[in-house]
């Protein structure tokens, strides 16, 4: 099973906390990341930011609202009225968090004063080109949190020719690949995807370990069941989602998602 | 080399003794000599669709078990030249039939005849198993129906992972469909399946399609096997399955329906 995972739409990701754990008897302290949105500022002029974030908000009311926001201040040369700008972000329904960016200790504590975090971003803003007054999302950091698996023998079974009914085949901890049609009455199991280069008649079992990122891939979908992780299909529900179409199948909060290929 | 083909189906009833009968007879029309082999032990069929029940005196088990010898148990057909008939035992049971037995009766045969050619029971048990296993090429018979084509689908299986030559990595069995009961009129009202679709679920090169026949029925009963009834569309079209055995090319006739002339649409021909 993979670990967290964290799926980014929009806007740009800014990693706080490092990981360490630290259990103690009630409560625990550890660090994560999270996806904030950074806000880029050039000047200090708080009437001018607060114009242009209006106008941003206005675009997605629902999307930003209550989001946590980090102000860049890399940019910006004038001297910052934290208050007032705390005031700003959240007259438009943000929860400003802290600041980044800020270049002398004198700035770090006057944002303090004011009651923000001072964070200090893994990778800084590298834009060079002229600012506008506000700027939103530059760059996208994505981390995930994979356990890696050791394999020592080579990862998928090759099967050449047709699958006959009453035939089986197992793919032990491996990715199983038919090259040729899978017929009514015969089934094929994977403990990761299962690709048919053919139709697909039988049943197809992918993920049969619970590899929750397992898939069935085939070139046309005609099978009795298909199942991945122990969710299952049979034909009778088949029927609307791709039948005799190129398709494939994957797991999405625990329902099985057809999606075709042509 | 004498090359051993097995008649099979997994399905009953669908035409493997009057498959086995008529590619049998054809292949010793055409001057090899040939016998047919009647593995469904218990239920002895071919005898009476080759007419020569009344002439039979020792079978198939006899044999293996060494009560009698092949002369003995070999019956000649009056018809044709070169082609004779080992009968199954109707009182023996399908346990009667060890592989070294089979084996040694087969390469006995095997000396003596090109063609040896073996009419499968139905099932995949072992009385099936036995008549496909030392087999050089398949006949899979199969009706336009899809639990016929599914269990066909099954003893393909089995002929590439069960066989002799499977099992000794030789070359595998050279497999021919031949489709049976074909009722081009049907497939056009979609009550039965098509040619195209049966090869598209078996992917097995066609050897033949048999029209549904009253020919074959009188043929049955009669004791002649119906290729010997050569006016009739199922014997041509058994002969052209031969021919094609044989590595003859030959269209394939009766798999469209029949357009009525004048005469007959208006007499009801």
């Amino acid at each position: 099973m993979t670990g967290n995972r964290q799926l980014i739409d929009l806007a740009e990701l800014l990693l706080i906390g490092n990981r360490h754990h630290m259990a103690e008897n009630n409560i625990e302290l550890k660090g994560t990341n999270f996806t904030l949105f950074v806000l880029n500022i050039s000047d200090g002029n708080l009437s001018s930011i607060q114009h242009a974030l209006q106008q941003k908000v206005q675009q997605a009311p629902a999307f930003f609202s209550g989001a946590p926001v980090v102000i860049n201040i890399e940019k910006c040369e004038d001297e910052i009225d934290f208050m007032g700008l705390s005031e700003v972000i959240k007259s438009q329904q943000f929860v400003l968090v802290g600041i980044t960016g800020a270049q002398s200790n004198a700035v770090k504590q006057a944002a303090r004063q004011a009651g923000l975090a001072v964070l200090t971003s893994g990778q800084a803003s590298q834009a060079e080109t002229p600012v506008p007054v506000v700027e939103a999302k530059v760059e996208t950091r994505i981390e995930t949190q994979v356990e890696i698996q050791h394999q020592d023998s080579p990862a998928t079974l090759f099967h050449q020719g047709q699958l006959r009914s009453g035939q089986q085949l197992y793919a032990k901890d491996k990715n199983l690949v038919i090259i040729g049609s899978v017929s009514a009455g015969a089934e094929v199991i994977a403990d990761g995807s299962i690709h048919v280069y053919g139709h697909l008649r039988g049943r197809a079992i992918a993920g049969a370990k619970g590899d929750i990122n397992s898939r069935i891939f085939c070139r046309n979908l005609e099978a009795e069941l298909i199942s991945i992780c122990g969710n299952y299909k049979l034909s009778e529900t088949l029927q609307e989602e791709c039948w005799q179409h190129a398709a494939t199948v994957s797991l999405e909060n625990d329902q099985l998602k057809i999606s075709n290929l042509d | 080399m004498a090359r051993i083909i097995v008649v099979t189906s997994g399905k009953g009833g669908v035409g493997k003794t009057t498959t086995s009968a008529a590619i049998g007879t054809g292949l010793a029309q055409a001057g090899k000599k040939t016998v047919i082999v009647d593995f469904d032990i218990g239920l002895r069929n071919l005898d009476l669709i080759m007419g020569c029940e009344r002439r039979v005196v020792y079978d198939f088990v006899n044999v293996i078990n060494e009560e009698a010898n092949l002369n003995q148990a070999l019956i000649k057909d009056k018809r044709i030249e070169n082609l004779y008939i080992l009968p199954a035992s109707q009182t023996r049971d399908k346990d009667a039939l060890t592989k070294e037995g089979v084996e040694k009766v087969l390469n006995d045969l095997a000396e003596r005849f090109d063609y040896i050619v073996c009419d499968s029971p139905a099932g995949i048990e072992k009385g099936a198993m036995m008549a496909l296993y030392f087999a050089d090429e398949a006949i899979i018979t199969s009706n336009p129906e899809v639990s016929s084509v599914r269990d066909s689908d099954r003893i393909i299986g089995m002929l590439s992972s069960k066989s002799r030559r499977a099992e000794q990595g030789l070359e595998p069995i050279v497999e021919h469909l031949l489709i049976t009961r074909y009722s081009p009129k049907r497939v056009n009202t979609g009550d039965m399946l098509s040619v195209e679709d049966i090869n598209d679920i078996l992917a097995v090169k066609l050897l033949g399609v048999i029209p549904e026949s009253q020919a074959v029925l009188k043929a049955s009963n009669s004791g002649e096997p119906v290729i010997l009834d050569s006016e009739s569309d199922a014997g041509m079209a058994y002969q052209d399955a031969v021919d094609r055995l044989l590595g003859e090319s030959r269209e394939f006739r009766f798999i469209q329906e029949e357009k009525k002339g004048l005469l007959s649409r208006i007499f009801g021909g």
